[in-house]
């Protein structure tokens, strides 16, 4: 019999830090805002998070993609969690929310923070080129097979 | 696309290096089983039709046709020439080979489906990169 982990779980709260060019603030600091205002949102307090995913993970390398992961913003809140992930290979910025609903539902864990923090906008404005490479660097893996052809947006399915 | 900026290159590895080096000699090199002849594209020694490990670079004729293509009128980047054609060419000789690329020597509005193309290469730095062409007949 097939058991619905999504129909036993719930979004309960929501957050959304400022949105901007050039923040005046750290990607942390703007993931903090978000993440107090999702949990008093739920109605919960920070020691009922008992669980942390996002997408992609952490990504230090300035690019603002992804520049705060699981383990940065457990220690910034200091939760106790049972259970965190956070991966690129789910199926998109979703797969955060799905892969929390699969912990839930196998009992990891009860209250997920599920976070997506996005600060290219912002690192453009200093290293950055694009938001994928800095000037010169080479592309690697399979999107190698692309890059070359000025491939910034098309759709070739 | 002569002053079009610098494209982004790829890192260039074991499985990757004749497809990028192999128009060094004008030839398109593609990733062939060597026991069932079956091309495998991204290159990988693995054929997944017949499980060998013999998969090894072959050069092809380098024609082929345009499967899809879009094309692009943004410039995304200081001094991108627009419009350009961003393409999926299939390999005449295996239909399922599909190699993304540009479409030159040819206007955008004349490029159409099925369009017969062959490769050229552009140089930049250490590696020959594969674009296609109409086939002039």
């Amino acid at each position: 019999m097939t058991r619905f982990a999504e129909k036993n779980t719930a979004i309960t709260g929501v957050g959304m830090s400022e949105v901007s060019r050039g923040a005046t603030r750290s990607a942390l600091a703007l993931t903090v805002d978000a993440a107090l205002e999702a949990i008093a949102d739920a109605g919960l307090n920070r020691a009922d998070i008992d669980g942390i995913a996002t997408w992609p993970g952490e990504r230090a390398d300035g690019s603002g993609f992804s520049p705060v992961g699981c383990a940065a913003l457990q220690d910034a809140l200091r939760l106790e969690v049972g259970w965190y992930g956070g991966g690129g290979e789910a199926p998109g910025q979703y797969g955060a929310v799905f892969n929390a609903i699969g912990a839930i539902a196998a009992g990891l864990c009860r209250n997920v923070l599920i976070f997506r923090t996005m600060y290219e906008a912002t690192a453009r404005k200093s290293s950055y080129a694009n938001s994928l490479l800095r000037e010169g660097q080479r592309q690697t893996g399979p999107f190698s097979w692309y890059a070359p052809y000025y491939t910034y947006a098309a759709a070739l399915h | 696309m002569t002053q079009a900026p610098v494209r982004i290159l790829p890192v260039v590895d074991r499985d990757s290096e004749a497809f990028w080096t192999w128009g060094r000699d004008g030839k398109l090199a593609v990733h062939r089983c060597a026991d069932c002849d079956y091309f495998v594209h991204p290159p990988v020694p693995f054929c997944p039709k017949c499980d060998s490990r013999d998969v090894v670079p072959h050069a092809v004729t380098g024609r082929g046709r345009v499967v899809t293509f879009t094309v692009n009128h943004k410039s995304w980047v200081p001094d991108l020439p627009v419009p350009y054609v961003l393409a999926l060419v299939a390999i005449e000789e295996q239909d399922d080979v599909r190699i993304p690329c540009n479409i030159v020597d040819c206007a955008p509005q004349d490029v159409i489906f099925d369009m017969p193309v062959e490769v050229v290469f552009e140089r930049v730095e250490d590696v020959w990169i594969p674009l296609f062409r109409p086939v002039h007949s």
